[in-house]
């Protein structure tokens, strides 16, 4: 029963989805729209990291920017095609993760946050500074778009941006389904027991290096893909997009939609995409609103929307 | 030769003064109330726009608005402590973590908004009178931020070897429930100590601002670097934290002038992880 | 041959000498008990024997195999199970999620399988669903499997942190005072579990404050002082053992 009633509002759904785009036919919102699904792959990738695993990571946005660069890179000097390039963007981002992760692991709490921290402002300043390579401030532009695809009978060119929004909407489907099934499986277990407790963890049989490493790298993967994508689809990239304030900007979508959770990032980054632009918060009035936010909900609404509504629901069920 | 690498040394020492005065709050405040302030770089930076404000709006000299933006800093951190970690005590580290580091966020980005990014400049009155002696210079203003640094660290020292408060500082640090025994009151030292930190932080703020530049953004650089200087010290460990500060300004110095200036912030990752590659074990701990 | 052999270790914390040329052979089936006063070096010698703690000098063998200085996991997973003093737990989790968790040293992972949801898996789920069951009954913690671990008393904290180390399959089960400040009625059950526990196959070895507890139910006590072991023999050996009796009331 809890089964059909499942499948039917998943449906439901992705029928909604699917048609959105129709409901307006300002190209800026769906310009947002298919922001919110670049952020909603960074957000969910960050909450595998440190919302299921307990390991604070400050750099997601410059495994965002690797898997951007190598995109980007690969597809000016060698002609290679989105589909091409995101494969190596991904792969490229998670084996950097891999290695230093394999270094910093070890350290828990502040101290990895510091490291991390550390690390994005290092990618940052050879993002800038290595200018053969990636031109520094001036930045990549004339990255080409996907090569068309035929699927279904229907030739995508992704010139317009609902086709691109159709795009990283099954890519958004993707990840959440991949980290729904990591989550649900054993591993997600041993990731859960080690961001509750890493001691009884090991005491227990559980590698717990090999775990951390594992979230670390698939979810700074993930972040890499989306950096491929948005290199594809801004046809631009500048260091400036993958700094220490755009780590930042994922992470509290992530805590404010509830870290601990599937949907919560995802609704923290539909939520935290459009509102800063219909308020008209920019620069540093948004990052001044956003450091309240983060402060408040971590005294106030620690487990966040998502994980708020949980909880409810859960003492209401408990109750009656 | 000889007097470049030597005058680098000394611009090294300037950097390690600013970076063992940041360090030495931060490390005691771990120490002792077991938390990081991820926004002690903006307590640097509003102790440097506290100075700015006495000296050039209120004719203050500069001597005298470093101990007053101490003060204000202290009172700051104060009320920080209060309002923003007294809630969560208890609570697991991650939130503390992420806690203080949308304080830092919030500070950073609320100057921004009333003062504006641009940098301005300190008059100390010191900037131009220069200090000479064995064939290297020095301009007085940096002089004396190592005088500043040493004057600090070491009032600091003798305060906690010697006062009654000092060794009920050591005391929590070592043990909180065994100093909580004998009858130590651990709010007061938690207020004490962060008011502390707080106000070395706005020292080092001011002078290096008088250097410097003055500017919203100004700290959080510094702050970082503290960290650093702060795990390769040992956490809680004074002297630790004093030496890794002296190695990481001298390191910095040396790097920006013989390899890079671009990079110059780059250093401290990489002492960082060469401290990694060679004692994966030592940074993990830390002893008082 | 014993199961587990301690053969000279040392461990010195700073200029604080921890354990000091202990010897100690924990043979298999027995119920050996390890007391000492505070400070004694025992919580450090389960840390040592677990690879929580690299000793300074000497060895750890367990089953013939040198496990000295192994990863704490590696140690698990060979069947040196413990628990901590202060029934560490996953406290944010419910009972039956911290068993689960603790049969993680079962077998190895297949990730394909994990990722696909197989019918294997599943079935594999259901087997470890019926493990816990079973667990939670021989504990008496049924009634509370959906309770979260923090909500519980200490005394059934203490028992879950032993279910949670039987779910690991344990050959050796180190528990860290399990029975400590709980009532006589609570120690009894408790206890009377670690009795079935070795009648079933499993070498244990505890850590406890509680006098009865230890010598009711141990085979044989051994006693650390300032790191070193003052005494190893059965109960009525060591409860006249004149060291013994000065160390205690000299502490």
């Amino acid at each position: 029963m809890k089964r059909l009633y499942r499948f039917f509002s998943f449906s439901i759904l992705i029928i909604f989805l699917i048609l959105l785009p129709q409901l307006s036919t300002k190209d800026y919102y769906i310009h947002m729209l298919v922001m919110a699904g670049i952020y909603s792959i960074l957000a969910q990738s960050l909450g595998l990291i440190i919302g299921f695993t307990g390991q604070v990571s400050l750099c997601h946005a410059a495994f965002y920017g690797i898997g951007a660069y190598i995109s980007a890179l690969l597809a000016l000097n060698f002609g290679l095609s989105f589909w091409i390039t995101f494969w190596f963007g991904g792969i490229g981002a998670g084996v950097v993760a891999y290695l230093f992760g394999c270094l910093v692991l070890r350290l828990k709490g502040h101290f990895l946050a510091i490291t991390t921290a550390l690390f994005g402002i290092m990618v940052t300043l050879i993002l800038d500074n290595w200018t053969e390579l990636t031109k520094g401030p001036m930045g990549l532009p004339g990255i080409p778009n996907p090569s068309p695809v035929q699927l279904l009978g229907v030739k995508l060119q992704f010139v317009s941006r609902t086709e691109y929004y159709y795009l990283i909407l099954v890519f958004v489907l993707l990840t959440a389904l991949i980290i729904y099934r990591i989550i649900h499986s054993r591993i997600g277990r041993a990731m859960i027991a080690i961001r509750e407790n890493e001691e009884v963890a090991q005491s227990v049989g559980i590698n717990t290096m090999r775990f951390k490493l594992a979230a670390f790298s698939i979810g700074s993967g993930f972040a890499g893909i989306a950096g491929s994508f948005y290199a594809h689809y801004i046809l631009f990239i500048s260091p400036i997009s993958f700094t220490l304030p755009e780590s930042i900007n994922i992470l509290v979508m992530m805590i404010f939609g509830g870290m601990q959770t599937l949907l919560g990032p995802i609704v923290g980054a539909v939520t935290l995409t459009f509102l800063p632009e219909f308020l008209r918060m920019t620069g540093a009035l948004r990052l001044t609103l956003y450091g309240l936010a983060l402060m408040l909900l971590i005294i106030f609404l620690p487990s966040g929307i998502v994980g708020g509504i949980k909880e409810k629901w859960v003492s209401f069920r408990e109750k009656s | 030769m000889l007097t470049v690498f030597l005058q680098q040394i000394l611009n090294g020492l300037v950097l390690g003064s600013n970076y063992a005065l940041m360090a030495l709050g931060l490390t005691m405040i771990f120490g002792i109330l077991e938390i990081i302030n991820f926004a002690h770089g903006e307590i640097y930076m509003i102790g440097a726009f506290t100075a700015l404000y006495f000296t050039t709006f209120l004719g203050v000299p500069f001597l005298l608005a470093i101990p007053i933006s101490m003060v204000g800093a202290a009172l700051l951190g104060l009320m920080i402590q209060r309002v923003v970690f007294r809630p969560i005590i208890g609570k697991p580290m991650i939130n503390g973590m992420l806690l203080s580091f949308g304080l830092s966020v919030f500070l950073m980005n609320l100057s921004i908004l009333l003062f504006k990014a641009d940098p301005r400049s300190l008059e100390s009155g010191y900037a131009h009178a220069n200090v000479q002696f064995f064939g290297l210079q020095i301009t007085l203003e940096r002089l004396i931020a190592i005088i500043v640094a040493v004057i600090f660290v070491s009032f600091l020292y003798l305060f906690i070897q010697w006062t009654k408060v000092g060794r009920a500082m050591r005391a929590v640090a070592e043990d909180r429930e065994a100093a909580q025994a004998v009858g130590v009151n651990i709010a007061r030292i938690h207020l004490l100590t962060f008011a502390i930190g707080c106000a070395l932080a706005a020292s080092a703020g001011s002078v290096t601002g008088a250097i410097f530049f003055v500017s919203p953004i100004m700290g959080w650089a510094p702050a970082i670097k503290s960290f650093v200087v702060v795990i390769l010290g040992g956490f809680g460990n004074i002297t630790g934290a004093i030496l890794a500060s002296f190695i990481l300004g001298i390191s910095e110095s040396l790097g920006s002038g013989y390899i890079s200036y671009a990079y110059k912030d780059a250093y401290a990752f990489v002492i960082l992880l060469l401290a990694f590659l060679l004692k994966p074990e030592g940074l993990l701990g830390g002893s008082k | 041959m014993a199961l587990l052999e301690l053969e000279n270790v040392n461990k010195k914390f700073g200029g604080l000498i921890a354990l000091s040329e202990f010897e100690l052979k924990v043979q298999q089936g027995e119920i050996l008990g390890l007391i000492g006063p505070n400070g004694s070096g025992k919580t450090t010698t389960f840390n040592v024997i677990t690879g929580f703690l690299k000793p300074d000098g000497g060895k750890v063998i367990f089953e013939g195999k040198d496990i000295t200085g192994l990863q704490p996991h590696g140690i698990a997973k060979m069947g040196v199970i413990r628990t901590f003093q202060l029934a560490n737990l996953f406290f944010e989790l419910t009972v039956l999620d911290n068993i689960l968790i603790g049969f993680h040293n079962l077998s190895k992972i297949k990730i394909f399988d994990e990722l696909l949801n197989s019918r294997s898996r599943r079935k594999r789920e259901e087997e470890l669903l019926a493990k816990a069951v079973e667990i939670l009954r021989l504990t008496e913690l049924d009634s509370h499997k959906d309770k979260l671990a923090k909500n519980l008393s200490a005394g059934w904290r203490k028992t879950l942190a032993i279910a949670v180390a039987l779910a690991a399959n344990p050959k050796l089960l180190l528990l860290d005072e399990p029975v400590c400040t709980l009532s006589p009625a609570r120690v009894a059950s408790i206890m009377n579990l670690v009795m079935r526990l070795r009648d079933s196959g499993v070498t244990v070895m505890l850590i406890e404050h509680n006098m009865r507890a230890i010598m009711d139910y141990c085979d044989r006590i051994a006693v650390l002082n300032f790191g070193k072991k003052i005494a190893d023999g059965s109960p009525e050996q060591v409860k006249q053992n004149r060291e013994v009796i000065d160390a205690y009331l000299g502490a």
